[in-house]
């Protein structure tokens, strides 16, 4: 390779480089877009002119120079209602996001999600024996708390479970998971057998809603999000190391124990927060990811990022089309993201992969 | 550190402040006077009259009714049926109390019977609106209900009305046993007739077991629910324990298909209130029925009307209303 030849794929990568960039940039600026749309969708209409008032009562310092032309009633629906519930969306949907790309990339292997390591089947014991067995020691918390210690709890005993001398293998790691979420799932069923009359509180819990989340719950989840989603995005290049094999990642100097270690808790630590107040909600893990590697590629630089905006924003207008298909009405939005997600990931599958899982 | 570290760090602190900032403000707005719980176990700690009330509870929207407090209600429910053309806004109540509808009717007040997540009673109470809990679960009985309607009195300022209620409820309420008794000795000899109340067919035989309101409307009418004895509260009965009491007497819901009652491995199909064509389908005004309040009286009369061919008599409801309380048309 010449000089000149040198320069211009120097040139190409600086390009394409940036171009993801611009990419992350321009989903960012969606997401923004989604929120503020979304603010409008509720079963009481709100006319944009109270909407962006009551937006600058809530900017500090500014909040003395804007009309308060707006009702009480309104500034609730707003602040008290809409505004976490999205911020809600996006704190979750960014969480599954990230936790998926993680995952994905441990365990190389595209149908896994952060579920997979039991998070879901351990918040779902913890929620179910919560409602069946009437814990109230959180008091009206105790369903979000139980949630997060029997999901954060299940992802150890299967962490425990699956090392061997002192290494994770990732089949063993996905077949520990699956086999104990089985386990945990047998005894949540056992749970719903002994008070069927509660089925349908937990049917509600089991298929995921935002419509639950208020400032109090959201405030202690989006900060663990956060804290836990950059450190998973520290964790980038050893990443993209073990995708391609944990030898590889060795001889590149990566201590993938270590690094294998770091994500899991810090997945386990962040879905675990979010799905305690939302319920399960499926699909976005899994798919956000691919999504995110079709529009930029494999590099988990761009693809952490990405997948945390494209799950925020797939999660907000999934919430948008449960709020609003029936006005008054919230259908759990586990059932919108598998109406509206499968179609829109087959297409999507279909149109930008250009071939890259064929073969 | 490099560049891209340090605008992460920039970025991960401006987001933390500006949520800190939403939270602080949130806590501004909802810095107001809290909302109570109020059951009929509250006590003298009620709060002072409430005028905008949502009920979300058919049995309290007709109790206010009769009160002469539905002046008093801003909005109702889907499945309120008492009074009929009902002049106030439907609020969703199902999966989950529509909060938005809620506030935006500047409501003092929400009634219930169902369990709410503690999440959305939490929203209410923190932005000042009271959550009455009215039970319709096991437990409760006439007595319970007097006293459900001795509270909303209480909360509306029209208790003078709840008393009078009460009373009628209790006259009636020995009026019709005594009939029921003496109808009993003429027809059966005294024996009570073994009942079974159908409610839901929905994944199983749902009934009315001990300690329910439905389970009173048995022991007033002189029957005996073969449910009973088995547990407490709404539940679904196995079916080898309806073959084994054979019920005399049916009561369906009027959801319940009467044809699959006969058809092939069905506990009613051998049952001597399917022999004898005993088998009543309540389709009036379910919720006389179904929801515990004042009206329950008339659902009494109404089986024993219907069990006994005999129209025992009620003394009349005390309080003029424009609309009859009792769709049945027994009087």
């Amino acid at each position: 390779m010449n000089v000149l030849e040198n320069e211009r794929v120097t040139a190409f990568v600086q390009r394409s480089r940036e171009m993801k960039y611009v990419w992350i940039g321009f989903l960012f600026f969606l997401l923004i877009i989604t929120i503020l749309l979304s603010d409008f969708i509720g079963s009481v209409r709100i006319p944009i002119q109270s909407l962006l008032e009551i937006y600058g009562s809530q900017i500090p310092f500014l909040s003395h120079f804007v009309p308060h032309g707006y009702t009480l009633a309104q500034e609730q629906i707003i602040v008290q209602l809409r505004e976490p519930e999205i911020l809600g969306g996006v704190v979750i949907g960014a969480s599954l996001g990230i936790g998926g790309a993680a995952i994905q990339s441990i365990f190389r292997n595209p149908i896994s999600e952060p579920y997979i390591i039991g998070l879901s089947s351990g918040a779902s014991l913890g929620a179910v024996a919560s409602i069946v067995l009437g814990f109230t020691i959180f008091g009206i918390y105790t369903q979000q708390i139980t949630a997060f210690v029997f999901g954060l709890s299940v992802v150890f005993i299967v962490y425990f479970f699956a090392l061997k001398g002192g290494k994770i293998h990732p089949t063993y790691l996905l077949l520990t998971g699956v086999a104990v979420s089985f386990f945990v799932s047998a005894i949540v069923a056992l749970l719903l057998f002994t008070n069927i009359n509660l089925q349908g509180e937990v049917f509600f819990w089991l298929l995921g809603s935002l419509e639950n989340i208020n400032w109090t719950v959201l405030y202690p989840v989006a900060i663990v999000v956060l804290i836990t989603s950059y450190a998973i995005y520290l964790q980038h290049r050893e990443l993209d190391a073990i995708q391609m094999g944990d030898m590889h990642a060795r001889s590149v100097g990566v201590n993938v124990e270590r690094t294998k270690r770091i994500t899991i808790f810090m997945v386990a630590l962040g879905v675990s927060a979010s799905v305690s107040i939302s319920g399960l909600i499926g699909f976005v893990g899994l798919v956000m990811p691919h999504l995110s590697r079709m529009l930029l590629g494999g590099s988990n630089r761009h693809v952490i990022p990405a997948s945390g905006i494209l799950g925020a924003i797939f999660l907000i207008c999934a919430d948008d089309i449960a709020r609003g298909i029936v006005p008054g009405v919230v259908i759990p939005i586990g059932i919108v993201t598998g109406i509206i997600g499968v179609p829109f990931l087959m297409y999507f599958m279909r149109k930008l992969t250009g071939g890259r899982y064929e073969g | 550190m490099n560049s891209r570290l340090k605008i992460v760090i920039a970025v991960v602190v401006a987001l933390a402040v500006v949520l800190g900032s939403v939270i602080i403000y949130h806590e501004d707005v909802a810095g107001k006077v809290k909302g109570e719980i109020i059951t009929i176990n509250t006590g003298d700690n009620l709060p002072l009259k409430l005028t905008r009330i949502v009920s979300l509870d058919p049995a309290a929207t007709a109790t206010l009714y009769a009160l002469g407090a539905y002046k008093y209600l801003v909005g109702g429910n889907s499945y309120d049926s008492y009074p009929p053309n009902e002049n106030i806004p439907n609020v969703t109540d199902y999966p989950s109390m529509d909060l938005e509808q809620i506030y935006n009717l500047s409501a003092d007040a929400v009634i219930s019977f169902d369990n709410y997540s503690g999440a959305q009673i939490s929203q209410l109470l923190n932005n000042g609106i009271d959550y009455v809990f009215l039970s319709s679960d096991a437990g409760v009985n006439f007595s319970v209900i007097e006293r459900q309607n001795t509270l909303l009195g209480e909360l509306t300022g029209t208790v003078a009305n709840a008393t009078v209620m009460n009373q009628w409820m209790n006259v009636s309420l020995s009026a019709l046993h005594l009939d029921a008794l003496s109808y009993d000795q003429s027809e059966y000899n005294g024996t009570p007739l073994r009942g079974f109340y159908y409610l839901s067919s929905f994944g199983g035989y749902w009934t009315a077991g001990n300690d329910t309101f439905v389970n009173s409307y048995f022991q007033y009418a002189d029957l005996i629910n073969i449910a009973a004895p088995y547990d407490n509260g709404f539940y679904s009965i196995n079916p080898e324990n309806i073959v084994n009491d054979s019920p005399q007497v049916l009561i369906l819901d009027s959801y319940i298909n009467v044809s699959s009652l006969n058809s092939s491995g069905s506990p009613f199909a051998s049952s001597p209130a399917l022999m004898n064509g005993k088998i009543y389908t309540t389709t009036a005004d379910e919720n006389m029925f179904s929801e515990p309040n004042f009206r329950d009286i008339f659902a009494i009369q109404w089986i024993i009307y219907m069990v006994y061919g005999q129209n025992p008599a009620l003394p009349n409801f005390p309080i003029n209303l424009t609309y009859n309380p009792n769709p049945n048309g027994v009087s």
